[in-house]
């Protein structure tokens, strides 16, 4: 009997699994095949907030489902937040889903969890039939073409490229190390997404407010004599770069002879 | 259509019951190995398999044969499956998109069960801490001031 009714209960789940499955990916279809209408009918931008509105829905509900599905409670604290684009309000309809968490404590038994939850919810991701996989002729053509999916290159918690080293799932304190100077040489865009572009999703809002707390004392400390913060040297140093960068070089150009001074 | 050779074995049965394999290492693989133990018998096996799937697939696109690249997709999931559920879920994926676009309704229903397989894999990967390549588990660190990050071992 015992067995009969964890079958029975097994079904159940698998069978509701499948149905919000389903469910997210009619939705995501929705937003897609509304795209043309909302192009002709709102502005750009107007478009962007909106692609980003339904984005972050969709990945929360994502997020909610995979906690709910593992028995085990969560060992702390933890907020996720959006990172880049869907804190900025300005996801493309092939935008990647970039986001962090910070957590109460980074004990590893914490980490170990979160890396159950993240396994689950790339899996969920990519049953939104958005994640491309080279798999026609010698695997270099994909069914699927790219669309709303995890990129483990970009920023998600646990990367794997080169700055794998800067996991984006710590504690308020150490994630707001991010904004110190030795880190900023290193990933100078990382640095200023964590700094600007970062919005609370799910989970203990008060955590997320301490982070962002902290990076700001990092950003708004003094620098020198003149009482120059942080946040204001990096954004001088941003717009010479910047000035430098795309300044006009006449003489390079061949139709501008008339500014050579001979 | 299901790609079986004349005693009707799958890919991933062949793999997994190459009398070559020494008993543990099919277990290991059963439980979900972690990529870079030292498997590289049943590596070598799987790349072998997933190439002659290749083959088909290539024969199958040019003939427009849908059904069959369903399966063949699907079948290559299976193989992946021992050793990156990721990898798997991803091709899953790309199999039921083809299924859909197509009507395949029948093979719909099995590729939804394997699905269910994949999650169920992929959390007892998880809680019996053996994991993919993509979860390389990142030591603690006991450098002061900092108690846990590599980041602050290296740079600070």
């Amino acid at each position: 009997v015992i067995l009969v009714v964890c079958l029975r209960h097994w079904q159940y789940e698998a069978f509701d699994r499948i149905e919000q499955c389903k469910k997210l990916q009619r939705e995501l279809s929705d937003v897609r095949a509304n795209i043309p209408f909302k192009v002709k009918h709102s502005s750009g931008r107007e478009l962007l907030a909106w692609l980003s509105s339904k984005f972050e829905a969709i990945l929360v509900s994502i997020i909610k489902d995979t906690m709910e599905s593992i028995t085990e409670k969560p060992p702390c604290a933890f907020a996720f937040f959006a990172i880049g684009p869907l804190a900025q309000r300005q996801c493309t309809p092939s935008a990647r889903i970039e986001f962090g968490i910070v957590v109460q404590h980074a004990s590893f038994s914490v980490l170990e969890y979160f890396r159950l939850v993240l396994a689950l919810l790339e899996l969920r991701v990519i049953n939104l039939l958005e994640t491309d996989f080279a798999v026609f002729n010698f695997r270099t053509l994909s069914p699927i073409n790219g669309g709303w999916k995890l990129d483990h290159l970009g920023y998600v918690p646990f990367r794997s490229d080169k700055h794998s080293i800067f996991r984006l799932i710590d504690t308020p304190e150490h994630l707001a190390l991010w904004q110190e100077n030795t880190f900023f040489e290193l990933d100078s865009i990382g640095a200023m997404l964590m700094a600007d572009s970062t919005e609370f999703l799910f989970g203990d809002r008060r955590l997320y407010d301490s982070y962002c707390a902290e990076a700001n004392r990092i950003l708004e400390r003094k620098q020198d004599t003149k009482q120059t913060m942080l946040r204001q040297l990096r954004a001088a140093k941003l717009i010479r770069n910047e000035v430098e960068a795309f300044r006009p070089i006449y003489n390079a150009e061949p139709n501008d002879c008339k500014y050579v001074v001979s | 259509v299901h790609l079986r050779n004349a005693n009707f074995v799958t890919p991933l049965d062949l793999v997994m019951d190459n009398e070559d394999l020494v008993s543990n290492k099919r277990i290991m693989l059963n439980h979900g190995a972690p990529r870079g133990s030292d498997l590289r018998e049943i590596d070598e096996l799987i790349s072998l398999e997933v190439t002659k799937l290749d083959e088909f697939l290539s024969l199958a696109c040019q003939n427009d044969e849908y059904r069959e690249q369903v399966v063949a997709i699907s079948q290559m999931s299976d193989l992946f499956l021992p050793r990156s559920p990721t990898d798997a879920a991803k091709a899953l994926a790309c199999s039921l998109r083809m299924a859909r676009t197509h009507d395949l309704d029948d093979e719909i229903e099995l590729l939804h069960n394997k699905i269910l397989q994949i999650y169920t894999r992929t959390f007892a990967m998880y809680t019996q801490h053996e994991k993919p390549v993509c979860a390389t588990r990142i030591p603690p660190c006991t450098c002061q001031p900092c108690s846990h990050s590599n980041a602050c071992a290296t740079v600070l």
